[in-house]
């Protein structure tokens, strides 16, 4: 060992950062490699529409999250598989596949309670070239769509919304994965109900534009029935508090959380004086966490008419529910009750 | 929770390892903390799996060379300034409160980036003059020419510095 290296050696170690230093770059890079909800490809965003069976409806985009079973959970949401088990696990629908122009699409996971859920398909292509050529997001995400709008079907659904995107959980194969987070309003709960999915026409995107490029990869339609095969998790919180919101008073009439996401429903008397295009369904919604963070809801879109609102979203990581404090709607805070 | 989780770990496992790397090429600690942020936040995002321990250790040294290479070339294609701007050379003041106790240190980072980056990657990561050459991307003689050369010129910087033990 030469000693002026030694000294060289020596003198290195000691650059280093101080404990505070690594401790705020811990935090950083924590919350900058969280997964982040506003940065799907439009694709998926243009798929996260608010439906709403019946008269006066006002519609908005909704973005999504994101989902798996076993080892796609921990793909999907970065979560630690015991965390499945808050949810009461992923279960895996049997038969819920279907084929057309060369690609089969399977659903391989379902996740939910009885607002939302989540279901993984993996697309697997006969031609195992298929995908090579599709370009990815800088999140990661593959740059696919389908040409409709591919939102579930619930039976007994008011209305709901969607996010979507598609990911490769394995390079080494010829499948990449299709990850739906749904949520939906239902008078007995989506547990134990079916989702009937369809999709039309397979595309690539272009990484620029993000809209439909050349042919489409594969044609066809694919129908598929997804068991929502679960037990719920959610917790209906009290309702009936009054808000003011840009001068409309507005009364709560359902408010649920799950380790899924949030869904609210209001009453509006009068009309917010706002410039918001739809400002209906923008009510300051948070969903407040133990650890002093908190969800913003308010800008998820949502669906209804000038005099009552339904709106829901995903959280971007499946939460323990133990861990949500609390939900403020407008200045109104309401605790979840925890057994 | 678990982004968390893997944030201590490679902050604790490699944060202190990116700075040096990044100073080596960068001679300025802000701008290297810069760049160690960046490569913590790839390698946070990353999805593969490593084959080993020594895998991301490479990779981590890889990825912020590359990070370092790519914000001087950057500055070096956007430097522009009028005659009556430009500062005189600079001096073999240390640039640093660091540097200035860290007397071979401040030697080696008076090296040409190709010499000095050569000497980091041998006497602290104990590359070998193949591994040189692929981080580097140049060819096995190159790499070992870049090795001897940086050592004779730190000998002589040494020695002019009156600090030169006759051991390098």
């Amino acid at each position: 060992m030469r000693g002026t290296f030694d000294e060289y050696r020596r003198e290195l170690d000691g650059m280093g950062f101080s404990t505070g230093e690594k401790n705020e770059l811990i935090g950083r890079l924590s919350r900058e490699a969280a997964p982040r909800r506003a940065r799907f490809p439009r694709a998926a965003v243009a798929a996260g529409v608010a439906i709403a069976l019946g008269a006066g409806v006002v519609t908005a985009h909704a973005t999504g999250a994101l989902s798996a079973a076993d080892e796609l959970i921990a793909d999907v949401f970065g979560t630690e598989s015991a965390q499945t088990e808050t949810i009461g696990g992923a279960a895996q629908p049997a038969g819920a596949s279907a084929a057309a122009g060369g690609v089969t699409v399977s659903a391989d996971a379902v996740l939910g309670d009885d607002t939302h859920y989540v279901i993984v398909y993996s697309l697997t292509p006969d031609d195992p070239t298929l995908f090579e050529g599709v370009a990815r997001s800088d999140e990661g995400t593959v740059l696919l769509g389908f040409s409709n709008i591919a939102i579930p079907e619930n039976e007994g659904a008011a209305g709901g919304g969607m996010g979507a995107y598609f990911y490769d959980a394995d390079p080494d194969d010829a499948s990449v994965q299709y990850v739906q987070q749904c949520w939906a309003e239902t008078a007995d709960g989506l547990a134990g109900t079916t989702a009937h999915v369809k999709f039309v026409d397979l595309r690539a995107l272009d990484p620029e534009t993000l809209e439909p490029a050349g042919e489409p990869l594969a044609t066809g339609t694919w129908e598929l029935e997804v068991p929502l095969d679960y037990e719920s998790a959610a917790i209906s919180l009290p309702t009936g508090q009054t808000v003011d919101y840009e001068g409309a008073s507005v009364t709560v009439t359902e408010l649920s959380v799950s380790p899924l996401g949030v869904m609210i429903s209001y009453d509006l008397a009068g009309t917010p004086d706002t410039s918001q295009e739809f400002p209906q369904l923008n009510l300051p919604v948070f969903v407040n966490f133990a650890d002093g963070t908190s969800f913003d809801a308010t800008w998820v879109g949502g669906f209804g008419d000038d005099t009552h609102v339904t709106k829901g979203a995903s959280f971007d990581r499946i939460v323990d529910a133990e861990d949500i404090a609390s939900v403020t709607v407008g200045d109104v805070t309401i605790e979840v009750p925890h057994a | 929770m678990r982004e968390k989780r893997r944030a201590e770990r490679l902050v604790n496992t490699y944060a202190d390892l990116i700075l040096r790397v990044a100073y080596t090429y960068l001679g300025s600690r802000a701008d290297a903390e810069d760049v160690c942020q960046e490569t913590l936040l790839r390698l946070l995002r990353r999805r593969e799996p490593f084959e080993s321990a020594e895998h991301e250790r490479a990779w981590v040294v890889r990825v912020t060379a590359n990070l370092c290479r790519d914000l001087l070339r950057r500055r070096a294609s956007h430097l522009t300034v009028a005659l009556d701007e430009v500062s005189e050379p600079a001096s073999d003041e240390p640039t640093d409160e660091f540097e200035s106790t860290a007397r071979v240190l401040r030697a080696v980072m008076r090296l040409p980036l190709a010499y000095r980056e050569a000497i980091f990657l041998h006497y602290y990561e104990n590359y070998s003059i193949r591994e040189i050459a692929r981080a580097c991307d140049c060819s096995e003689d190159a790499a070992a020419a870049r090795l001897s050369r940086g050592r004779a010129k730190l000998r002589e910087l040494l020695k002019g510095d009156g600090l030169y033990e006759g051991d390098v």
